[in-house]
C-alpha cells in the first residue's frame, strides 16, 4: 500500500502522476484516474484567464492526506495519489490528479470517484476564477455536496 | 483628536483572527477584536459578523468553519487568552 497526497505549486504533470502510479501499481490488475482542468469558461459563459487557488498552511495538506488515507481504507485498493495545484492556474492547466491501483477495476473506480467528490466539498481549498468577468468565488454547487453524501 | 486606543476592560480580552477566501477579501486576512471573557467561537462568530457586516453572510454559513491552535472546532468551543482563531469560508477543492 501506498499513499501520495501533494500539494503542487507550479504546473502539474498528470502524465507523470500516473506513469507513478501505473509503476506502482505493476503487480495489480488496474488504474484508475482522473484529472481536472481549469475550465476557459465560468458557469455563466465569460472567459475565464486563471484559476486562483488559496489554500490554508496546514490544514490543506491534511485535508489532502485525510481523504487519500479514507479512499485506501474505505476500498479494496494498493495505491492512492493525489496531487492538488495551489495557485495562479492558467485555463486548460490540471488543477488536479486524483487515481487508485487495484486488484481489480471496479474498486479503482470507486476509490477514484470517492477521492473527487470528498475533494471537490472538502479539500481546503478557496477558488477565484479571473478573466472577461472580474473575479468571482467559485463554491461547490448542490449536486457536488449531494455527490458526496452519497458516500456517506 | 488622538486618545488611548483602548480602554482597559478588565473582563474582556483581545484576540487575533485570520480569515482566507472571501472573508479575506471581505474583512482583510488578519484583525484584532475585544471579546468578553468566557465567550465561545459562536460569540466571536457574531460579534464579527456585527463588526464587520461585508463578511456577515458568509460568516453565518454552516459550511464557513472554525479553526483554533490548528484544529477544524465547534461553535461550542469556549476562547481562551492567546488563542488565534481562523475562520474558513466554504472550502472547494478539485
Amino acid at each position: 500500500m501506498s499513499i501520495v497526497a501533494r500539494l503542487e505549486g507550479k504546473r502539474l504533470r498528470p502524465d507523470l502522476e500516473l506513469a507513478a502510479l501505473v509503476a506502482e501499481a505493476a503487480g495489480d490488475g488496474a488504474v484508475v484516474s482522473f484529472t481536472g482542468i481549469a475550465r476557459p469558461r465560468s458557469s455563466g459563459g465569460e472567459a475565464v484567464d486563471v484559476l486562483v487557488l488559496e489554500h490554508h498552511p496546514t490544514l490543506t495538506q491534511k485535508s489532502l492526506e485525510d481523504i487519500a488515507g479514507a479512499a485506501a481504507e474505505r476500498f479494496d485498493v494498493t495505491h492512492v495519489r493525489v496531487v492538488h495545484r495551489f495557485g495562479e492556474v492558467p485555463a486548460g492547466q490540471p488543477i488536479v490528479f486524483a487515481g487508485a491501483a487495484s486488484p481489480h477495476r471496479r474498486s479503482a473506480f470507486d476509490a477514484a470517484d470517492y477521492l473527487m467528490d470528498r475533494l471537490k466539498t472538502e479539500a481546503i481549498f478557496w477558488k477565484r476564477e479571473t478573466g472577461e468577468a472580474g473575479s468571482r468565488w467559485i463554491e461547490p454547487t448542490e449536486t457536488d455536496y449531494s455527490d458526496r453524501e452519497r458516500w456517506d | 483628536m488622538a486618545r488611548a486606543p483602548h480602554a482597559p476592560q478588565s473582563a474582556g480580552r483581545r484576540v487575533k483572527i485570520g480569515f482566507y477566501g472571501r472573508l479575506a477579501q471581505a474583512i482583510g486576512p488578519k484583525v484584532e477584536v475585544d471579546i468578553p471573557a468566557h465567550s465561545r467561537v459562536g460569540d466571536v462568530r457574531r460579534i464579527l459578523a456585527e463588526k464587520f457586516p461585508g463578511g456577515a453572510a458568509t460568516l453565518a454559513s454552516g459550511r464557513s468553519k472554525a479553526c483554533v491552535g490548528g484544529a477544524i472546532v465547534g461553535d461550542e468551543q469556549m476562547v481562551s487568552e492567546g488563542d488565534e482563531i481562523e475562520f474558513l469560508p466554504p472550502v472547494s477543492g478539485g
